[in-house]
């Protein structure tokens, strides 16, 4: 070797020594990480699970390939679709436009579209014993929607009751199956069942509309019957108070007409009892008075001898 | 120079004695068994998580220890009364003896495909003892979907079990579908369903509008009626009670009473119209006959 290979031998080694202790301080310090505020970390010791609950903050263990980091929201609620896709969901993955059918108990077809919401209670758990924890709470929710949707009849289904039956049954049953599936270990909480559409399909939509506007129109018939009701029978009392008091009325005036009639005639009898003869002849000539004024008159000499009186020689024609 | 060699050597011994050292250790991962393999023969299963040794002749192979879901997808099937039903369903198993699984199986894609095997032939034997209706039923007491996926479950288990060293803790029914070429029926029986029942509630309507209309003009046609007759009590009430006033009136004087009536009458019936014929001896026109005579009777012409 010449001098100056040597030297540059020798000028390698000596950096090439620096440099290695470089990387390595380098290697340790990537160890180090932190857990942010929400999050809680569990930490894998060569392969093996050593605290499943490092709080927020700086930390330091081995670096990798020796120790795993993994960080989990236990407070953040999760959410798990039924019968669609979230919108930020739909990547590379085409959507079965028949994941929301599903049958009634009347062999009525609905599309239903269900959100979960769960969070976390066991990180081990949740991270470490399923592969695919929200393929599992996914499935097991749409399996308890399929139970309790074909045990029931399409209008309890479409009615709200029928929404929260469904929805409590499936959060019962689906919190019952993810316990168990787990050897009855809580590991997740499941918090809300929302029921969010339940429409039927599109071919005959328009029939069950226009049930919705049947019932209405059935209600309207009923509401212009009782709007008769409530405008006639008042007005036909009215009527009947208005016969009644016409009635009194006219009890009243003929009573007092014949009150008032019988008075005068018998202040006229006092008046005739009083004065007989004269009061009668009176009233007899003022009674002729008016009516001989305006009867047509044949004044006869009487025939004292009795010859009948020959009406005939009367001109009745020749009078008028 | 000597020194400077030995240093070489003793670096490159230290790595190579790393790298060798690497391939003699491996991990095993909470989530994973391990099996050791010399040549190609498993030699030995691992499951305890944690850093484990072999020799570098020794090669690993993983396998997941969870909770793996298998997913197929929705086939067709007939039921006991010959009706066509589609089911998705979905099975949660897990490997139990890797080895035997690895003999067996091999891997994830080969217990898929044993799987898909399985529970095809379960759900079509059992599905076929079952009536759609006793599937897809109102009551929810006649519903026998849990007994099905219970029996179908059980039944997998058991054969994947012995045959693969898997364990099925679950296979449920996710969806139930009617085939596509059903469905037009389907909607058609739906439709005039609806049709049907709106058809009732406005006949409802109607009938119910009926009969409250009919009431209202019955009770109206009461009250008027009930109100006419007690009407004309009232106003016979007040007629009896002014004849008897007049009768008693005239009763105490029935003399001046027909002399009264009589003169009314008389200007009431004798009008432009009548003809009378006097008679020169009348009363009225004694004055006129017999002059004074009439007012003094007695005295001389």
């Amino acid at each position: 070797m010449t001098k100056t290979t040597r030297g540059l031998y020798g000028h390698l080694l000596a950096w090439g020594k620096y440099l290695l202790l470089l990387a390595l301080g380098l290697y340790l310090l990537s160890g180090l990480y932190f857990i942010r505020t929400f999050e809680t970390g569990v930490l894998r010791f060569f392969g093996r699970v050593v605290s499943d609950h490092i709080g927020p903050g700086l930390h330091y263990t081995l670096p990798y390939p020796f120790t795993r980091v993994d960080r989990i929201r236990l407070q953040e609620r999760k959410r798990v679709a039924v019968g669609f896709e979230f919108s930020d969901q739909v990547v590379g993955r085409r959507s079965n436009p028949l994941q929301g059918e599903f049958i009634s108990g009347d062999e009525n077809i609905l599309n239903l579209e269900m959100v979960l919401q769960y969070f976390i209670i066991s990180p081990v758990e949740y991270l470490l014993r399923a592969e695919n924890p929200q393929a599992l709470i996914r499935s097991f929710a749409k399996d308890n929607l399929t139970r309790a949707v074909s045990h029931m009849q399409v209008d309890e289904i479409l009615k709200g009751e029928g929404k929260v039956f469904i929805q409590s049954k499936v959060l019962q049953q689906t919190q019952r199956d993810l316990d168990r599936i787990m050897n009855d270990r809580k590991w997740v909480q499941i918090t809300s069942v929302n029921l969010q559409m339940v429409s039927p399909p599109l071919e005959v939509a328009d029939a069950f509309k226009d049930v919705v506007t049947a019932r209405q129109d059935r209600d309207r018939l009923i509401n212009e019957a009782e709007g008769y009701r409530y405008d006639s029978l008042p007005k036909a009392r009215g009527r009947a108070a208005e016969l009644f008091h016409l009635a009194e009325t006219y009890k009243l005036e003929r009573i007092n007409q014949a009150k008032g009639d019988a008075e005068r005639f018998r202040k006229m009898a006092e008046e005739f009892n009083k004065k007989g003869k004269v009061t009668a002849t009176r009233l007899y000539l003022e009674t002729m008075e008016r009516v001989m004024a305006r009867i047509q008159k044949v004044l006869v000499q009487d025939a004292k001898g009795g010859e009948p009186l020959d009406l005939n020689i009367i001109d009745i024609e020749g009078m008028q | 120079m000597a020194h400077k060699k030995d240093t070489m050597f003793k670096t490159l011994a230290i790595i190579i004695i790393l790298i060798l050292g690497l391939f003699c250790l491996f991990i095993c991962d909470e989530t994973e068994f391990v099996i050791v393999t010399l040549f190609g023969k498993p030699v030995r299963t691992v499951s305890q998580p944690g850093i484990h040794a072999k020799t570098f002749l020794h090669s690993t192979t993983r396998f997941d220890k969870r909770l793996l879901i298998y997913d197929p997808t929705p086939s067709e099937f007939l039921t006991m009364d010959k009706k066509n039903v589609v089911v998705d369903c979905f099975a949660c198993w897990k490997i139990i003896d890797p080895l035997v699984f690895y003999q067996t199986a091999g891997d994830i894609e080969g217990a898929e495909r044993r799987l898909y095997d399985i529970v095809y032939s379960e759900v079509s034997a059992v599905l076929g003892k079952y009536d759609l209706s006793s599937l897809i039923v109102t009551d929810p007491e006649q519903g026998r979907i849990d007994q099905l996926m219970a029996t179908v479950t059980e039944n997998c288990r058991v054969r994947a079990e012995r045959d693969f060293s898997i364990a099925i803790k679950d296979v449920q029914l996710k969806q139930l579908l009617l085939p596509q070429q059903n469905k037009q029926s389907v909607f058609d029986r739906m439709r005039a369903e609806r049709q049907r029942i709106a058809k009732m509630y406005r006949a409802e309507g109607e009938e119910e509008a009926l009969k409250i209309r009919a009431a209202t003009d019955r009770e109206v046609k009461a009250i008027l009626s009930e109100a006419y007759r007690e009407a004309q009590i009232i106003k016979g009430e007040g007629d009896a009670e002014s004849i008897r006033i007049y009768g008693e009136a005239y009763s105490q004087n029935p003399g001046f009473y027909k002399l009264v009536r009589t003169l009314e009458a008389y200007q009431k019936f004798l009008d432009e119209k009548t003809t009378v014929v006097l008679s020169s001896d009348s009363e009225l026109l004694k004055l006129m006959t017999e002059g004074e005579r009439a007012i003094f009777p007695g005295s001389a012409r």
